[in-house]
């Protein structure tokens, strides 16, 4: 007994002196750090990827900026849901300071958190030396290529606000005020700044990207992109825009825009677009044309109407054609596995009789979003001029109901493959250019995709129409669709069954208008070199050349527009609008040529989708109002950052 | 010899009896007496006094010495009319109660009872018989005609509280002077298997809701003394037996199992537990044997659940109509959803296959549900050990229905199997061992969804668009599948609840087993008083859980003729569903806690002076493993060490002080944030115990003041994963669909990076919440102890809350927000309580209480942004506010909208909210967001309930009410919100009976223009969706009847009670959607209304 107790006294008395060594070290080392990201090249290339992951998401349907403008019009269901269809809400007047659409300042509503993207590109500058096993010239490409990316964000920063916050300091999360309260930089400030970044990475970036790595950057995508900041660094909206930002002025009074129009700025632009010329044609860029076999669906067409099919071709397959010779950057960071691109959300639905039995599964397929009824009279008569300046086109008959030729009909032969034979259809839809076709899916034409050639009729009830008994809200709202983000081999139902192509974020024709812009401005009536380098995109797009058709009185109305500046301005704008349709340069355009708020202002025009009959559908009707204002061109910075931040001056009218 | 005996009852757990006139209490013997025994102690003091004693069990009775006082004796022979009076006592339960002393008044005559709680003794007629036994009140008989005394002992509390649960031990209550309330458990007791439900409005200084009454997941909200903090942890520590429990642990604790209730409130209470012990602490004390024959005891429940209030939705026919008018009302474009002719042929009852019209609360859910208990204990022991057995059966059933078309129960279906032994060991006099084993063990059946997201996709579907199941058309007829219905809705396939509800079933099998050992030894002999003892204890939880479930086959109408009916299906999922149930989808959590302290008491009293030291050493860690959890820091272990410590004071029952420590490191913080010191002082002054006092103690019986200061830590500032504040916390790869954080590159797309994810960045700076808590109470007993009040104020000022700080820039470009010790929060409050009990010796007794608990709290401090306005400002409001637009009405038409600030939320139109533009700046936006109504915590909860008995019959019921609580519907379309018709969703008949449209343009209306897609301009958190969510209602109420003692006694029972309760049966409340109490999630599971019950045997 006392033994015991003796024992017990014992064992409470060493339970009274734990030791208390380490006791609470509970984390184990070798928990990842940012440290460790910089330890190998495997993982740098993590660090990479991170930077390049704040690349905006135009690709996606609901997030994209590209359906701003007055191309796209999307479920009109879906168009009070504040998740969706962003950058028709914008246009909507809905653009909000609580929560700003697309606002890339603070990652808002879908918008890329840029300053985020700048900030990790530093972190990147910071630690990339202390890899060990990469060659020093390997380093210096990817941090040519980070400091691209650097700039590229305060570029599209710039584009969305103006005056930007400019930040050379990584913010310590133990930050003073003063590093942390930042004023916003000039307009001017802003682009020397980027352009001097850019112009510091551009001798270290590869000269031509190897095809693992396609979407990285290169020269020949730097310069590019480098050429369109210098283009919009010239344009109106951002050089000398006294009318929209006279009284726009940080707490000095001194204006944030230049408010003098300094026209070398195009000078700047032409050298820089020069420039990314040749490095697209060193590294073997050029214009598209697609050069495989036409399908099996399309190769009696092809054979009896080679020219035109061909054309059709190289103008519907120039974006969706994967990694083509045209795509001088691509947005590579695609869903592979989603369905909200809009490649899937404008492709139509199988029809039933297609595909050979093919269950109609609507996923990858949604066939919601439509182009505008507006932007289906933009496109150039076969002339390669405006409707309402094409004299051998009777306006007023443009919405009468008409038959196309038959298959045996001679008149047919040059349309085969492209409309129809004996189809309805209205005068509208006949006798325009073939960027036109290839990329509108209108009734009495053809829709190529699922690896099928769909006659597209667009009524309710038949193919590409409106199915009630299919799906009540899956339907074309303007009975207008959109073929260019398709790929004729895409089918619905699987990730696996599409085909994946990079989206475009600049491509060859590009440079091309720039440079025939930038020429116009410059110079004070348009030369020769003006008209050439819009024709070569005119050209590929098989239209007469600019020249030639403007002068020609027989066609035009206004007989000799292309010999004015300001009548090439407009035609070269229009060419690009219709070139590079709902690929998100429209909107963009349109603002930075301050044409933005009377372009945008107008209602969207759309069919009678329910009409099962031409005499019904073919009823124009309002879809929706719009409405753009001078405050809506620059974004507003978020309620949140100007609480926070004092030192920030809001954007005007927000 | 008056302090001799009171030492005596103090230091042993003797209690004493004599007569005034027998003993000369002024008497001065000197008894120097260390480790004697009572017994000799009490010879020596009686040497050469007329005294002897007698001791049965625990009770000393002092008699004057027979063989000296003959002459006495013989008086007393010679009295006449003397009997021999008999019978039995018995306690509150009905068990005989052994040892209770039986003495005539004013004499020395008495006797004992025996184990059966029997006694038998000479008295004459008109002598007073007086029953007492430690514990219990005292009750008196007058000998009359009568010759057999049955009589019923019950619980006094103003001596059960003679002794108070502390932390780390017990105090004598007068000498407590720290917040602790402690409450009775048969206060706890109710039908539904959910102690945690129990505890509003019962005790004073809890603030506790439950909004959901899903079996197996309705634990109640409770906070001590409201929310004192916005960081992460704000709910109390719960200790079971010291030993740190789950907010589970303690729903599940049987109330026949414990011994003691207590919360502790004040730093002086809870300094102890520095490191948790912030937001107050749940003392839980198991029961434990005491030496005897074993007694039994059982209880037998069942009980009904039902609903208290299920919400109203639109039949098929209002549905369709409503829903048109919403299309059409806000785009004419779109035009009717629902042809006429559905809604003419649903109106007409044609085929439901065609023209379904489901009533899904139907279709779903049974009317009610019938639960069952049954508990038993046994306790007893002798001289080696004594023991506490207790062991528990339970079967609780949800609502749902289970489908014909299943061999397999999707209902919920719990069956809960727990165990307790409680063994104590007297290893030497000296040494005791005592041991606790608890086991808890649960087998749960459920659905595949939870049952309350089954409530909540009621709301989710609509009547009309498919039946739950087609009948199988002619091409399906011989379908080896369900061919349940469905339709689209913006590219997705609609939940079909019955689907959902049917497809599958979870089996989950838990378990928690909780062992501890304690070993004590008195070190008198170094010094009297000293107590050393260590403890460990140990907890392991284990869940698996299977899921197994079939993927529906959906189909909708392709065709139907009207004329004859027949209609085919077309399969919606071809390819997507599976008729078997596939591969289970499995779940494996579990956990282990350990924790161990040696602790060193010593307790001494020098005349006048009581001196009481302790300190106690823990250790403990909590481990966690995660059947999902990849992150390396959520599944490291958890730990604390330290060292608290305690001082208390007395003198001569009338002035005490109190000095309390805690030393307590964390693994969440390094280099010196890692400690943290945190001391409390406090005194008390007990004035009635002062002479001054003395012509006031008729009136006011007792009155003591205590005031307390003092520190409490708290590390649990943010979630396991989180928690190493002093490192960074980095993931690689991407989070959400494609490469979030990374990129994708090359002509295949197949070069992927997925880059990183800052998830915090490191700050060593990151150091402990601290609370400062002051406390000043008052007790008063009135009425000869009968009426009990006591009051405390308090304040806690919680400081170095740990918080995102708002004042961080996007332009900075952090990917992770910064958090640090920046909050501040001031809470103060008031509690009471009343409590009155009287029992008359006419067989009736009656006890009421009442309290009353008010909490509030202000920001002080949170790293605010620069606002320009102060009202958007947090400093000076309470945490739970909401912030929100002033709603002024509804716009009347597009004129005044044309006429009015815009508004920065999406579209709107007339008929939809308009709001005040707060700053004038022409814009109505999140600046004009102003703090609206009360906080959504009740800043005041009160209970009040009455219980009476007459003979054998008793009643109780008891009221419970919050006040000063704001609630706001969710006008939206997720998880609560009852937004009508987005993605074809139903609607409350409420929205139907009263919205604003174009023939009925109310400006407050309660809903604004209908839409079928919600709109932020009306889901904006604002006053319009502000309601009042206070209430009262009648928590419980219950009426027993004891069966007459010899019904059952052949079969050795000794009290049989058979009861009936109800809980939850009404409630006043001015919000009239869904149960009050609910709070903003009204569409779940619905708390229950409980009918029950009930039989208790004892043995």
């Amino acid at each position: 007994m006392k033994r015991l107790k003796n024992l017990i006294i014992l064992l409470l008395v060493l339970s009274l002196t734990p030791s208390c060594s380490e006791y609470l070290d509970v984390v184990p080392d070798n928990t990842l750090t940012l440290e460790d990201l910089f330890k190998s090249k495997e993982e740098a290339w993590h660090a990479l990827a991170k930077v390049y992951s704040y690349m905006p998401r135009n690709e996606q349907t609901h997030m994209s900026l590209w359906t701003a403008g007055d191309e796209y019009i999307g479920r009109l269901d879906l168009n009070d849901n504040t998740g969706d269809l962003r950058g028709i809400r914008l246009m909507r007047g809905l653009q909000s300071v609580t929560n700003p659409l697309l606002g890339d300042w603070s990652g808002t509503n879908a918008g890329t958190p840029l300053y985020a993207g700048i900030r990790q590109a530093n972190v990147f500058l910071a630690n990339i030396d202390k890899v060990p096993d990469m060659a020093e010239e390997e380093k210096n490409e990817w941090r040519a290529q980070v400091k691209f990316l650097k700039a590229y964000y305060n570029f599209l920063l710039v584009q969305k606000y103006g005056p930007i916050i400019i930040s050379e300091e990584l913010i310590a999360p133990d930050a003073s005020k003063d590093q942390l309260f930042l004023e916003r930089t000039k307009v001017e400030d802003c682009f020397d700044y980027i352009i001097a970044l850019m112009d510091e990475a551009i001798p270290d970036l590869r000269e031509k990207m190897i095809a693992t790595l396609y979407g990285q950057v290169d020269q020949a995508a730097a310069k590019a992109i480098k050429a369109r900041v210098m283009l919009f660094r010239a344009s109106p909206f951002f050089n000398g825009n006294m009318e929209y930002y006279g009284d726009f002025v940080d707490p000095n009074g001194e204006p944030y825009f230049p408010l003098e129009y300094d026209k070398e700025k195009w000078k700047d632009a032409i050298d820089a677009i020069e420039e990314a010329l040749v490095a697209a044609q060193t590294n073997g860029i050029e214009l598209y044309q697609y050069s495989a076999q036409p399908y099996v669906f399309d190769r009696e067409d092809y054979l009896a109407n080679t020219e035109n099919v061909q054309r059709i071709y190289d103008l519907r397959m120039a974006i969706t054609d994967p990694w083509n010779k045209e795509l001088i950057w691509g947005y590579s960071n695609i869903d592979l596995y989603g369905g909200s691109e809009l490649a899937h959300s404008t492709n139509m639905r199988l029809p039933e009789g297609y595909g050979g039995g093919i269950t109609n599964v609507p996923g990858f397929s949604w066939q919601w979003m439509a182009s505008t009824y507006r932007m289906a009279e933009r496109y150039y008569t076969e002339n390669g001029v405006p409707i309402e300046e094409d004299l051998t086109f009777d306006l007023d008959k443009k919405w009468e109901l008409t038959t196309t030729p038959g298959a045996n009909d001679p008149e047919y032969q040059e349309l085969r493959g492209i409309m129809q034979p004996g189809a309805e259809t209205i005068n509208l839809y006949l006798n325009r250019e073939p960027r036109f076709y290839a990329n509108l899916a209108i009734t009495g034409g053809y829709w190529r995709s699922h690896g099928v050639r769909i006659n597209t009729v667009m009524y309710a009830g038949s193919h590409g129409g409106f199915n009630s008994s299919q799906h009540t809200t899956d339907y074309y709202e303007t009975g207008i669709g959109i073929k260019k983000f398709v790929h004729m081999e895409s089918k619905s139902g699987h990730w696996a069954r599409t085909v994946k192509y990079p989206y475009p974020i600049i491509r060859l024709a590009d440079l091309y208008l720039m440079k025939a812009e930038a020429l116009n401005e410059y110079y004070d009536t348009p030369t020769q070199e003006v008209y050439d380098a819009i024709n070569v995109v005119r050209e590929r797009a098989g239209v007469p050349d600019v020249e030639s058709v403007w002068a020609d009185a027989s066609i035009v109305k206004s007989v000799n527009k292309h010999k004015t500046k300001e009548g090439m301005r407009d035609i070269i704008l229009q060419e690009r609008s219709i070139e590079f349709a709902f690929e998100g340069s429209r909107f963009l355009d349109m603002v930075r040529t301050k044409r933005a708020v009377m372009e945008f202002s107008n209602p969207v025009w759309g069919w009678d989708y329910t009409g099962s009959t031409g005499a019904n559908f073919f009823n124009l009707e309002v879809k929706q109002t719009r409405r753009f204002t001078i405050t809506d061109c620059l974004w507003p910075i978020d309620l949140n950052e100007m609480n926070t931040n004092s030192n920030l001056v809001q954007n005007p009218g927000w | 010899m008056k302090q001799l005996f009171e030492e005596i009852q103090e230091e042993s757990e003797f209690i004493i009896f004599y007569k005034d006139s027998d003993v000369d209490l002024e008497k001065k013997v000197s008894v120097k007496a260390e480790r004697f025994s009572v017994e000799r102690i009490l010879r020596k003091a009686f040497e050469g006094t007329d005294l002897t004693y007698e001791i049965t069990d625990r009770q000393i009775v002092i008699i004057p010495d027979q063989t000296v006082e003959t002459e006495q004796v013989q008086e007393v022979v010679q009295q006449p009319g003397l009997k021999t009076v008999s019978g039995v006592v018995k306690d509150d339960v009905g068990l005989g109660l052994p040892g209770v002393s039986v003495a005539v008044l004013g004499t020395s005559r008495g006797t004992v009872t025996d184990a059966n709680g029997e006694f038998s003794m000479q008295a004459a007629v008109g002598d007073t018989l007086v029953f007492s036994f430690i514990g219990k009140t005292p009750v008196q008989e007058v000998v009359g005609d009568r010759n057999i005394f049955d009589v019923a002992l019950y619980d006094d509390d103003t001596q059960l509280e003679e002794v108070q649960v502390v932390a780390f031990g017990k105090q004598k209550k007068t000498s407590v002077i720290s917040s602790i309330e402690t409450v009775r458990p048969a206060d706890l007791k109710q039908p539904a298997s959910n102690l945690t439900s129990a505890l509003a409005g019962k005790i004073p200084g809890i603030i506790s809701y439950q909004s959901t009454g899903e079996p197996g997941n309705d634990n109640a909200q409770f906070f001590v003394r409201g929310v004192t903090t916005f960081g992460y942890k704000t709910n109390p520590l719960i200790l079971i037996d010291g030993f740190e429990g789950s907010p589970d642990d303690l729903a599940r604790m049987e109330p026949d199992n414990i011994e003691s209730f207590s919360i502790l409130k004040d730093a002086s209470a809870t300094v102890l537990y520095g490191a948790r012990g912030a937001n107050g602490i749940i003392i839980v004390e198991t029961k434990s044997g005491r030496e005897g024959p074993a007694k039994i005891n059982i209880r037998l429940e069942t009980h009904i659940a039902t609903p208290t209030k299920m919400n109203e939705l639109l039949d098929g026919v209002d549905y369709m109509r409503l829903y048109n008018e919403a299309r059409i009302s806000r785009n004419p474009l779109l035009g009717a959803y629902y042809s006429e002719q559905k809604i003419q042929s649903t109106v007409d009852g044609l085929d439901p296959m065609i023209y379904p019209n489901i009533d899904w609360y139907d279709e779903l859910f049974e009317k009610s549900t019938i639960n069952k208990k049954a508990n038993f204990n046994v306790s007893g022991g002798g001289q080696v050990a004594t023991y506490f057995v207790a062991g528990t059966i339970e079967n609780e059933n949800g609502l749902l229905k289970v489908a014909p078309e299943n061999n397999f129960n999707n209902n919920i279906n719990i069956n809960r199997v727990q165990l307790r032994n409680n063994v104590i060991f007297k290893l030497t006099p000296t040494t005791r061992l005592d041991t606790r084993l608890q086991g808890r063990f649960e087998r749960y059946n459920g659905p595949r969804t939870g049952a309350g997201d089954i409530f909540r996709m009621v709301m989710n579907s609509n009547p009309v668009d498919f039946p739950a199941v087609y009948e199988p058309d002619e091409k399906h007829a011989f379908a080896d599948h369900i061919l349940f219905g469905n339709t689209f809705v913006t590219g997705n396939l609609k939940a079909n609840p019955y689907a959902e509800m049917v497809r599958g079933y979870e089996d989950r099998n838990e378990s928690s087993i909780t062992a501890m050992a304690t070993l004590s030894q008195d070190l008198d002999f170094i010094t009297e008083g000293l107590k050393l003892q260590a403890k460990a204890s140990v907890n392991t939880w284990s869940q698996y859980r299977s899921t197994r479930s079939y993927s529906p086959y959906y189909y909708d109408l392709e065709n139907y003729n009207q004329i004859t009916g027949e209609y085919t299906l077309f399969a919606l999922n071809p390819t997507g569903g599976q008729a078997f149930l596939g591969d289970v989808d499995p779940g494996r959590d579990a956990s282990a806690h350990y924790y161990y302290e040696g602790r060193l008491n010593w307790d001494r009293k020098f005349g006048l002076h009581s001196v009481g030291l302790m300190t106690v050493g823990m250790f403990e860690e909590y481990l966690l493993t995660s059947g999902n959890s990849r992150s390396i820091y959520e599944t490291l272990p958890e730990r604390n060490m330290g060292n608290s410590g305690r001082a208390t004071y007395d003198y001569d029952n009338r002035y005490f002080f109190e000095f309390a420590y805690g030393y307590n490191g964390s693994e969440k913080f390094s280099g010196e944030r890692r400690f943290g010191f945190f001391p409390s002082f406090g005194g008390g002054w007990l004035i009635s115990n002062e002479s001054f006092w003395a012509p006031m103690e008729n009136i006011i019986n007792t009155m003591k003041l205590k005031a307390t200061w003092g520190k409490v830590g708290n590390d649990a500032i943010a979630q396991r994963q989180d928690r190493f504040f002093y490192l960074s916390d980095i993931a690689k790869g991407g989070t959400g669909g494609y490469e979030a954080n990374g990129y994708r590159w090359g002509n295949t797309f197949m070069t992927q990076y997925g880059g990183y994810r800052i998830n915090r960045y490191a700050n060593p700076d990151i150091t402990w919440e601290v609370s400062t808590k002051m406390n000043l109470g008052l007790e008063l007993t009135f009425l000869d102890d009968a009426l009990k009040v006591q009051a405390d104020v308090f304040k806690d000022v919680r400081d170095q809350i740990y918080l995102q700080r708002q004042n961080f820039p996007a332009s900075a470009g952090l990917e992770a927000s910064i958090s640090g010790n920046v909050g501040k929060v001031e809470s103060k409050g008031f509690e009471g309580s009343i409590d009155y009990q009287y029992i008359s010796q006419q067989n009736w007794w009656i006890t009421g209480r009442a309290n009353f608990t008010f909490a509030t709290n202000e920001y002080v401090q949170l790293d605010e942004k620069d606002y320009a306005d102060e009202y958007l400002k947090r400093e000076g409001h309470p945490i739970n506010q909401w912030w929100g637009l002033i709603a002024e009405r509804l716009f009347v038409d597009e004129a005044e909208i044309a006429n009015s600030p815009k508004q920065d939320f999406g579209t709107y139109q007339a008929g939809d909210i308009k709001y005040k533009d707060v700053n004038n700046d022409g814009v109505v936006n999140a600046n004009d967001e102003v703090p609206l109504g009360l906080p959504t915590v009740p800043e005041i909860q009160y209970g009040f309930g009455l219980s009476g008995g007459f003979k054998d019959f008793d009643l109780s019921f008891f009221f419970q009410g919050n006040a000063r609580v704001s609630m706001f519907i969710n006008p939206g379309t997720g998880g609560d919100g009852i937004a009508p018709f987005a993605g074809r969703r139903n609607a409350l008949t409420l929205i139907a009976d009263d919205y604003w449209s174009e023939t009925n343009p109310d400006v407050h209306a309660f809903w604004p223009r209908l839409s079928v897609d919600p709109l932020e301009n009306n889901t904006r958190t604002s006053s319009w969706w502000l309601r009042d969510g206070a209430f009262l209602r009648l928590k419980t109420v219950e009426m027993g009847y004891n069966l007459p003692d010899n019904t059952f006694k052949k079969i050795g029972l000794q009290s049989t009670r058979i009861y009936a309760s109800g809980t939850n049966l009404f409630v006043i409340s001015p919000f009239k959607l869904w149960d009050p109490e609910m709070g903003r999630a009204g569409l779940g599971y619905p708390p229950n209304k409980r009918f029950n019950i009930g039989i208790q045997l004892s043995f």
